[in-house]
Protein backbone atom coordinates (compact mmCIF):
# COMPACT_ATOMS: atom_id res chain seq x y z
CA UNK A 1 0.00 0.00 0.00
CA UNK A 2 1.90 3.27 -0.76
CA UNK A 3 0.44 6.27 1.13
CA UNK A 4 2.91 8.70 0.01
CA UNK A 5 3.17 9.00 -3.92
CA UNK A 6 6.53 10.78 -5.01
CA UNK A 7 6.39 13.02 -8.34
CA UNK A 8 9.71 13.08 -10.29
CA UNK A 9 10.78 15.69 -12.41
CA UNK A 10 11.27 15.40 -16.66
CA UNK A 11 13.79 17.59 -17.56
CA UNK A 12 12.11 19.06 -20.45
CA UNK A 13 15.47 19.62 -22.61
CA UNK A 14 14.19 22.94 -24.41
CA UNK A 15 17.22 25.24 -25.66
CA UNK A 16 14.69 28.28 -25.97
CA UNK A 17 14.57 30.86 -24.12
CA UNK A 18 12.27 31.49 -20.73
CA UNK A 19 9.54 33.29 -21.48
CA UNK A 20 8.79 36.34 -18.92
CA UNK A 21 6.07 36.39 -16.46
CA UNK A 22 2.89 35.72 -17.81
CA UNK A 23 -0.54 37.74 -16.78
CA UNK A 24 -3.01 35.35 -15.44
CA UNK A 25 -5.67 35.95 -18.65
CA UNK A 26 -2.72 34.65 -20.78
CA UNK A 27 -1.59 31.69 -19.30
CA UNK A 28 -5.77 31.16 -19.46
CA UNK A 29 -5.47 31.49 -23.36
CA UNK A 30 -2.24 29.20 -23.46
CA UNK A 31 -3.67 26.43 -21.35
CA UNK A 32 -6.95 26.54 -23.64
CA UNK A 33 -4.80 26.52 -26.55
CA UNK A 34 -2.91 23.48 -25.57
CA UNK A 35 -6.02 21.76 -24.96
CA UNK A 36 -7.48 22.79 -28.15
CA UNK A 37 -4.03 21.33 -29.59
CA UNK A 38 -4.23 18.22 -28.33
CA UNK A 39 -7.69 17.45 -29.34
CA UNK A 40 -6.23 18.45 -32.88
CA UNK A 41 -3.26 16.08 -32.91
CA UNK A 42 -5.62 13.52 -31.25
CA UNK A 43 -7.86 14.25 -34.55
CA UNK A 44 -5.18 14.37 -37.41
CA UNK A 45 -4.41 17.77 -37.33
CA UNK A 46 -1.08 18.98 -38.41
CA UNK A 47 -1.55 22.63 -38.04
CA UNK A 48 -4.41 25.00 -36.37
CA UNK A 49 -5.01 28.49 -37.81
CA UNK A 50 -5.04 31.46 -35.44
CA UNK A 51 -8.39 32.02 -36.87
CA UNK A 52 -9.52 28.31 -35.79
CA UNK A 53 -7.95 29.33 -31.83
CA UNK A 54 -9.53 32.48 -31.79
CA UNK A 55 -12.78 31.45 -32.66
CA UNK A 56 -12.70 28.61 -30.23
CA UNK A 57 -11.47 30.56 -27.43
CA UNK A 58 -13.80 33.32 -28.40
CA UNK A 59 -11.21 36.50 -29.01
CA UNK A 60 -9.72 38.20 -31.55
CA UNK A 61 -7.21 36.73 -33.94
CA UNK A 62 -4.56 38.81 -33.02
CA UNK A 63 -4.54 38.29 -29.72
CA UNK A 64 -3.81 34.40 -30.43
CA UNK A 65 -0.96 35.64 -32.87
CA UNK A 66 0.41 38.00 -30.39
CA UNK A 67 0.39 35.17 -27.57
CA UNK A 68 2.13 32.83 -29.94
CA UNK A 69 4.15 35.21 -30.65
CA UNK A 70 5.30 35.79 -26.62
CA UNK A 71 6.36 32.10 -26.03
CA UNK A 72 8.01 31.47 -29.59
CA UNK A 73 5.61 29.79 -31.23
CA UNK A 74 6.26 30.30 -35.05
CA UNK A 75 3.36 29.92 -37.64
CA UNK A 76 3.08 30.16 -41.65
CA UNK A 77 0.56 32.38 -43.68
CA UNK A 78 -1.97 30.32 -44.73
CA UNK A 79 -0.80 26.97 -42.97
CA UNK A 80 -0.98 27.78 -39.01
CA UNK A 81 0.78 26.51 -36.47
CA UNK A 82 2.37 23.16 -36.77
CA UNK A 83 -0.06 21.22 -33.66
CA UNK A 84 3.48 19.36 -32.52
CA UNK A 85 5.21 22.80 -31.91
CA UNK A 86 1.88 24.47 -29.85
CA UNK A 87 1.86 21.23 -27.76
CA UNK A 88 5.37 20.99 -26.86
CA UNK A 89 5.98 25.11 -26.37
CA UNK A 90 2.81 24.91 -24.37
CA UNK A 91 3.97 21.92 -22.31
CA UNK A 92 7.03 23.43 -21.80
CA UNK A 93 5.84 27.32 -20.93
CA UNK A 94 3.13 25.98 -18.84
CA UNK A 95 5.48 23.49 -16.53
CA UNK A 96 3.01 20.43 -17.82
CA UNK A 97 6.47 18.17 -18.61
CA UNK A 98 7.19 18.47 -14.87
CA UNK A 99 5.79 16.99 -11.91
CA UNK A 100 4.91 19.24 -8.88
CA UNK A 101 4.38 17.06 -6.10
CA UNK A 102 1.01 19.12 -3.60
CA UNK A 103 -0.50 17.80 -0.97
CA UNK A 104 -4.53 17.42 -0.31
CA UNK A 105 -6.16 18.70 2.60
CA UNK A 106 -9.62 17.20 3.21
CA UNK A 107 -11.06 14.65 2.56
CA UNK A 108 -14.55 14.78 1.69
CA UNK A 109 -16.87 14.69 -1.17
CA UNK A 110 -15.14 17.05 -3.04
CA UNK A 111 -11.76 16.37 -1.88
CA UNK A 112 -12.15 12.47 -2.31
CA UNK A 113 -13.95 13.20 -5.65
CA UNK A 114 -10.44 15.26 -6.48
CA UNK A 115 -8.05 12.69 -5.23
CA UNK A 116 -10.13 10.28 -7.65
CA UNK A 117 -9.78 12.57 -10.65
CA UNK A 118 -6.87 11.32 -12.57
CA UNK A 119 -6.43 14.10 -14.77
CA UNK A 120 -4.35 16.47 -12.82
CA UNK A 121 -1.39 14.58 -14.23
CA UNK A 122 -1.63 15.86 -17.74
CA UNK A 123 -1.55 19.39 -16.11
CA UNK A 124 1.83 18.66 -13.97
CA UNK A 125 -0.17 18.08 -10.93
CA UNK A 126 0.94 14.92 -8.87
CA UNK A 127 -1.50 14.37 -5.11
CA UNK A 128 1.91 13.04 -3.07
CA UNK A 129 -0.67 12.39 -0.33
CA UNK A 130 -4.06 12.92 0.89
CA UNK A 131 -4.57 14.24 4.71
CA UNK A 132 -7.98 14.93 6.80
CA UNK A 133 -8.27 15.89 10.46
CA UNK A 134 -10.61 13.34 11.46
CA UNK A 135 -9.75 9.93 12.23
CA UNK A 136 -12.96 8.67 11.00
CA UNK A 137 -11.31 8.74 7.43
CA UNK A 138 -7.15 8.31 8.61
CA UNK A 139 -6.12 5.25 7.04
CA UNK A 140 -9.16 5.11 4.47
CA UNK A 141 -8.61 4.30 0.89
CA UNK A 142 -9.53 6.81 -2.10
CA UNK A 143 -8.38 5.78 -4.89
CA UNK A 144 -4.95 4.85 -5.40
CA UNK A 145 -4.56 6.60 -1.57
CA UNK A 146 -4.79 6.24 2.04
CA UNK A 147 -5.75 8.75 3.53
CA UNK A 148 -3.30 10.40 6.44
CA UNK A 149 -3.54 11.74 9.64
CA UNK A 150 -2.99 15.65 9.59
CA UNK A 151 -0.32 14.69 12.27
CA UNK A 152 1.66 13.81 9.25
CA UNK A 153 1.61 16.24 7.31
CA UNK A 154 4.68 18.16 8.57
CA UNK A 155 7.11 15.56 7.63
CA UNK A 156 5.52 15.14 4.02
CA UNK A 157 5.75 18.69 3.40
CA UNK A 158 9.64 18.92 4.80
CA UNK A 159 10.36 15.50 3.31
CA UNK A 160 9.34 15.29 -0.53
CA UNK A 161 9.74 19.41 -0.31
CA UNK A 162 5.91 20.64 -1.23
CA UNK A 163 5.19 24.04 -2.15
CA UNK A 164 2.04 23.34 -3.63
CA UNK A 165 -1.83 22.81 -1.57
CA UNK A 166 -4.79 21.62 -2.73
CA UNK A 167 -7.36 22.78 0.04
CA UNK A 168 -11.12 20.78 0.47
CA UNK A 169 -11.43 21.51 3.85
CA UNK A 170 -14.42 23.35 5.54
CA UNK A 171 -15.02 26.96 5.96
CA UNK A 172 -14.32 27.29 9.24
CA UNK A 173 -11.19 25.92 9.45
CA UNK A 174 -9.65 26.76 5.87
CA UNK A 175 -7.72 29.94 6.93
CA UNK A 176 -6.53 28.64 9.80
CA UNK A 177 -5.29 25.23 7.59
CA UNK A 178 -3.80 27.92 4.97
CA UNK A 179 -1.79 29.88 7.73
CA UNK A 180 -0.50 26.67 8.99
CA UNK A 181 0.61 25.63 5.38
CA UNK A 182 2.13 29.21 4.35
CA UNK A 183 3.91 29.06 7.57
CA UNK A 184 5.24 25.15 6.51
CA UNK A 185 6.60 26.19 3.33
CA UNK A 186 3.73 25.94 0.92
CA UNK A 187 4.05 28.52 -1.87
CA UNK A 188 0.65 28.09 -3.43
CA UNK A 189 -2.62 27.03 -2.51
CA UNK A 190 -5.30 25.92 -4.76
CA UNK A 191 -8.62 26.27 -2.76
CA UNK A 192 -11.48 24.39 -2.92
CA UNK A 193 -13.15 25.98 0.30
CA UNK A 194 -15.63 28.35 0.25
CA UNK A 195 -13.61 31.16 1.60
CA UNK A 196 -11.84 33.91 0.36
CA UNK A 197 -8.21 33.02 1.90
CA UNK A 198 -5.67 35.80 3.19
CA UNK A 199 -2.22 35.16 2.18
CA UNK A 200 0.98 36.61 2.01
CA UNK A 201 1.94 38.74 -0.66
CA UNK A 202 4.58 35.64 -1.77
CA UNK A 203 1.51 32.71 -1.59
CA UNK A 204 -0.14 32.40 -4.73
CA UNK A 205 -4.11 31.73 -4.22
CA UNK A 206 -6.29 30.17 -6.92
CA UNK A 207 -9.74 30.38 -5.54
CA UNK A 208 -12.31 27.86 -6.99
CA UNK A 209 -15.88 28.85 -4.92
CA UNK A 210 -18.23 26.25 -6.23
CA UNK A 211 -21.12 28.13 -4.35
CA UNK A 212 -20.11 31.60 -6.54
CA UNK A 213 -20.29 30.09 -9.67
CA UNK A 214 -23.39 28.34 -8.92
CA UNK A 215 -24.77 31.22 -7.54
CA UNK A 216 -23.36 33.42 -10.49
CA UNK A 217 -25.01 30.70 -13.08
CA UNK A 218 -28.35 31.05 -11.24
CA UNK A 219 -28.48 34.34 -11.87
CA UNK A 220 -27.88 34.55 -15.27
CA UNK A 221 -30.50 31.82 -15.83
CA UNK A 222 -32.95 33.87 -13.72
CA UNK A 223 -32.11 37.56 -15.24
CA UNK A 224 -32.56 35.55 -19.03
CA UNK A 225 -35.94 33.80 -18.16
CA UNK A 226 -37.05 37.49 -16.87
CA UNK A 227 -36.21 39.07 -20.23
CA UNK A 228 -37.78 36.13 -22.41
CA UNK B 1 12.03 20.17 47.77
CA UNK B 2 8.96 19.86 46.21
CA UNK B 3 8.78 16.87 43.85
CA UNK B 4 7.76 17.25 40.33
CA UNK B 5 4.73 16.11 39.31
CA UNK B 6 3.92 13.46 36.10
CA UNK B 7 0.60 12.93 35.14
CA UNK B 8 0.55 9.94 33.16
CA UNK B 9 -2.41 8.46 30.95
CA UNK B 10 -2.62 5.45 29.55
CA UNK B 11 -6.68 3.30 29.34
CA UNK B 12 -4.40 -0.09 30.58
CA UNK B 13 -4.29 -0.41 33.96
CA UNK B 14 -1.05 -2.63 34.02
CA UNK B 15 0.79 0.33 32.37
CA UNK B 16 -0.22 2.95 34.81
CA UNK B 17 0.60 0.81 37.58
CA UNK B 18 4.08 0.04 36.52
CA UNK B 19 5.15 3.33 35.31
CA UNK B 20 3.43 4.75 38.46
CA UNK B 21 6.13 3.02 40.63
CA UNK B 22 8.86 3.45 38.43
CA UNK B 23 8.07 6.95 38.32
CA UNK B 24 7.73 7.28 41.78
CA UNK B 25 10.99 5.30 42.33
CA UNK B 26 12.85 8.09 40.59
CA UNK B 27 11.48 10.61 43.17
CA UNK B 28 8.78 12.39 40.98
CA UNK B 29 5.30 12.76 42.11
CA UNK B 30 2.52 10.61 39.52
CA UNK B 31 -1.24 11.35 39.08
CA UNK B 32 -2.93 8.89 36.57
CA UNK B 33 -5.76 8.93 34.70
CA UNK B 34 -7.33 6.41 32.27
CA UNK B 35 -8.91 8.71 29.91
CA UNK B 36 -8.18 12.04 28.08
CA UNK B 37 -11.16 13.66 29.20
CA UNK B 38 -10.00 13.34 32.75
CA UNK B 39 -6.78 13.48 32.29
CA UNK B 40 -7.70 17.54 31.23
CA UNK B 41 -9.32 17.99 34.31
CA UNK B 42 -6.31 16.61 36.39
CA UNK B 43 -3.85 18.51 34.41
CA UNK B 44 -5.87 21.72 35.36
CA UNK B 45 -5.92 21.08 38.89
CA UNK B 46 -2.00 19.44 39.81
CA UNK B 47 -0.45 21.34 36.72
CA UNK B 48 2.04 18.88 35.95
CA UNK B 49 5.80 19.22 35.10
CA UNK B 50 5.21 16.85 32.95
CA UNK B 51 2.55 14.51 31.16
CA UNK B 52 2.97 11.08 29.37
CA UNK B 53 -0.02 10.02 27.10
CA UNK B 54 -1.24 7.15 25.37
CA UNK B 55 -2.61 8.13 21.62
CA UNK B 56 -5.41 5.34 21.03
CA UNK B 57 -7.79 5.61 24.04
CA UNK B 58 -11.46 6.47 23.95
CA UNK B 59 -10.60 7.47 20.53
CA UNK B 60 -8.01 6.58 17.38
CA UNK B 61 -6.38 10.13 18.43
CA UNK B 62 -7.12 10.98 21.98
CA UNK B 63 -3.58 11.48 22.91
CA UNK B 64 -3.00 14.02 19.76
CA UNK B 65 -5.79 15.61 20.97
CA UNK B 66 -4.97 16.21 24.38
CA UNK B 67 -1.76 17.41 23.87
CA UNK B 68 -3.09 20.53 22.10
CA UNK B 69 -5.66 21.06 24.84
CA UNK B 70 -2.47 20.61 27.20
CA UNK B 71 -0.90 22.97 25.10
CA UNK B 72 -3.83 25.32 24.48
CA UNK B 73 -4.36 25.95 28.59
CA UNK B 74 -2.86 28.99 30.23
CA UNK B 75 -2.51 26.30 33.10
CA UNK B 76 -1.22 23.42 31.13
CA UNK B 77 0.73 24.70 28.65
CA UNK B 78 4.49 24.48 30.04
CA UNK B 79 4.09 20.81 30.41
CA UNK B 80 6.53 18.74 28.85
CA UNK B 81 4.96 16.06 26.92
CA UNK B 82 5.95 12.49 26.11
CA UNK B 83 3.46 10.72 23.57
CA UNK B 84 3.45 7.07 23.96
CA UNK B 85 1.99 5.08 21.24
CA UNK B 86 1.79 1.44 20.03
CA UNK B 87 0.24 3.20 16.89
CA UNK B 88 3.32 2.17 15.01
CA UNK B 89 2.88 -1.34 15.92
CA UNK B 90 -0.53 -1.28 15.18
CA UNK B 91 -0.31 0.17 11.49
CA UNK B 92 2.65 -2.27 10.62
CA UNK B 93 0.61 -4.94 11.12
CA UNK B 94 -2.09 -3.33 9.36
CA UNK B 95 -0.03 -2.69 6.27
CA UNK B 96 -0.24 1.03 6.71
CA UNK B 97 3.53 2.33 5.84
CA UNK B 98 3.67 5.42 7.70
CA UNK B 99 4.85 5.38 11.06
CA UNK B 100 5.12 8.83 14.05
CA UNK B 101 8.62 9.78 14.87
CA UNK B 102 9.54 13.12 16.85
CA UNK B 103 9.99 14.46 13.08
CA UNK B 104 6.55 14.47 13.37
CA UNK B 105 6.29 17.14 16.12
CA UNK B 106 4.75 20.68 15.25
CA UNK B 107 3.58 23.49 16.99
CA UNK B 108 -0.59 22.74 15.28
CA UNK B 109 -0.84 18.85 15.06
CA UNK B 110 1.04 17.75 17.45
CA UNK B 111 2.89 20.39 20.02
CA UNK B 112 4.69 17.35 21.98
CA UNK B 113 8.52 16.86 23.08
CA UNK B 114 8.79 13.43 22.11
CA UNK B 115 7.62 10.53 20.82
CA UNK B 116 7.91 7.22 21.90
CA UNK B 117 7.30 3.83 20.68
CA UNK B 118 5.79 1.31 23.38
CA UNK B 119 6.23 -1.11 24.45
CA UNK B 120 8.81 0.89 26.88
CA UNK B 121 10.38 -0.19 30.03
CA UNK B 122 9.94 1.63 32.71
CA UNK B 123 13.29 2.96 33.18
CA UNK B 124 13.59 4.21 29.85
CA UNK B 125 10.41 6.34 30.18
CA UNK B 126 11.75 7.58 33.51
CA UNK B 127 15.22 8.84 31.76
CA UNK B 128 12.89 10.74 29.16
CA UNK B 129 10.87 12.11 31.62
CA UNK B 130 14.54 13.33 33.91
CA UNK B 131 15.83 14.41 30.66
CA UNK B 132 12.44 16.41 29.95
CA UNK B 133 12.06 17.66 33.32
CA UNK B 134 15.62 17.34 35.74
CA UNK B 135 15.58 15.46 38.56
CA UNK B 136 13.39 15.67 41.48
Amino acid sequence: MRAVRQGRKIDSGSDRAPVGELSRPVLERLAICHQLAVRAGEEGAENMSSAQMANLLNVDETLVRKDMATVGIAGKPRVGYPTGQIIKRLEEVLGLSEYTDAVLIGCGSLGSALLRYPGFSKYGLRIAAAFDADYNKVNQRVGDYTILPMEKCRSVIDTFAVEVAVLAVPAAVAQETADWLVARGIRAIWNFSPIHLRVPADVVVRNENLALGLAELIHHLKRKGAKD
Amino acid sequence: MKKKTVLLVDDDPDFLEANRLALEGGGFLVCTADTAEDALKLARRVRPEAAVLDVVMDAPDSGFALARKLREGSSTQSARIILLTALNELNREKGIIYEFSDRDRDERWLPVDRILNKPIKPQKLVAVVRELIGGP
